[in-house]
């Protein structure tokens, strides 16, 4: 019994090793890098682009969900969301665009009015059974 | 005599790491990382305290456990009990310092008008911590018991 104790315990400090190298090393490489603003394409509907580069370092799959969203007012006026699977060793481009019609945008960017924009990335690795994620509002973000 | 300076050995191993560490490592820590960690709502200070007393009662049961005899009661109450504080020790290990999150952790930062809220899920590993730990609860009673029909005289049954 003492043999079978020995496994598991070591097989779960192993597994929690290796899945916390996978999850908190995804979650730092999809994170933009630097002085990465972001940037309102003042098109007609206006877009606002996300791209986030995954890569997976580690030796498990991980699986990570992105969900953006802009809220006016207490109200969600638009919002994307994708999730993908990155393998061990490979990098999984995620592309979020948030659109919202020229006339709207007007009045929603004008001063005096409540904006956030929230993002979401949850990673979760090792057959999904441990996960980490980090939910960020900004507020009044689009200057 | 082994068993006895086994015990001290051990224990004063279990002061070093579980005592001395926590307590001096709040010192080593950068400013700017103290502060974040301060920012975040972890109580660094908490924290360390409760692994130090977890170190000092299980450096405690371990040289009590060296020194009584192994086929006594008090020996199996004490190998069943730090089990049991090895179990807290990691469920407040995985949950940052909250025995109630059970591995389950969230951390708020409010930064340059940017609200973060951080969430680890490590309940798995608590969940096998807990079946392993009573597997051990078993594993020694049944060597306890096994060593205490050795002890017995010949013809005699252990009570």
């Amino acid at each position: 019994m003492g043999v079978v104790i020995s496994i598991v315990q070591l097989g779960s400090a192993l597994a929690m090793v290796l899945g916390m190298h996978t999850m908190l090393g995804v979650f730092s490489t999809a994170l933009p890098g630097g002085e990465q603003g972001i940037e309102i394409q003042f098109t007609d509907p206006v877009t606002i682009p996300f791209s986030l580069s995954p890569t997976n370092n580690g030796f498990l799959e991980a699986t990570m969900e992105v969900s953006v969203s802009m809220v006016v007012d207490g109200v969600e006026i638009a919002s994307d969301s994708e999730g993908v699977v990155v393998p061990p060793g490979s990098m999984v481009p995620v592309d979020l665009e948030l659109s919202i019609p020229l006339d709207d945008a007007e009045d929603y960017f004008q001063e005096g009015s409540d904006l956030q924009l929230t993002t979401e990335i949850s990673v979760s690795t090792l057959f999904d059974l441990i996960s980490f994620s980090n939910r960020s509002t900004i507020e009044g973000g689009m200057q | 005599m082994a068993n006895k300076t086994g015990a001290i050995i051990s224990a004063a191993i279990t002061l070093i790491l579980f005592v001395g560490i926590p307590y001096l490592l709040p010192d080593y820590i950068p400013a700017d990382l103290a502060a974040q960690i301060k920012q975040s709502g972890f109580n660094l200070a908490d924290f360390s305290n409760q692994i130090m007393m977890i170190g000092v009662v299980t450096a405690v049961m371990t040289l009590v456990g060296g020194f009584v005899e192994p086929t006594s009661v008090i020996a199996l109450l004490v190998k069943i009990a730090q089990a049991g504080f090895s179990l807290v020790l990691i469920i407040v290990f995985l949950g940052a310092g909250s025995i109630a999150n059970l591995g389950y952790t969230t951390f708020d930062i409010a930064m340059e008008g940017v609200q973060s809220t951080i969430a680890m899920d490590l309940r798995v590993f608590v969940y096998i911590s807990i079946g392993t730990i009573l597997l051990k609860v078993i594993q020694v009673y049944l060597e306890w018991n096994e060593a205490r029909i050795e002890a017995a005289p010949p013809g005699r049954i252990a009570p």
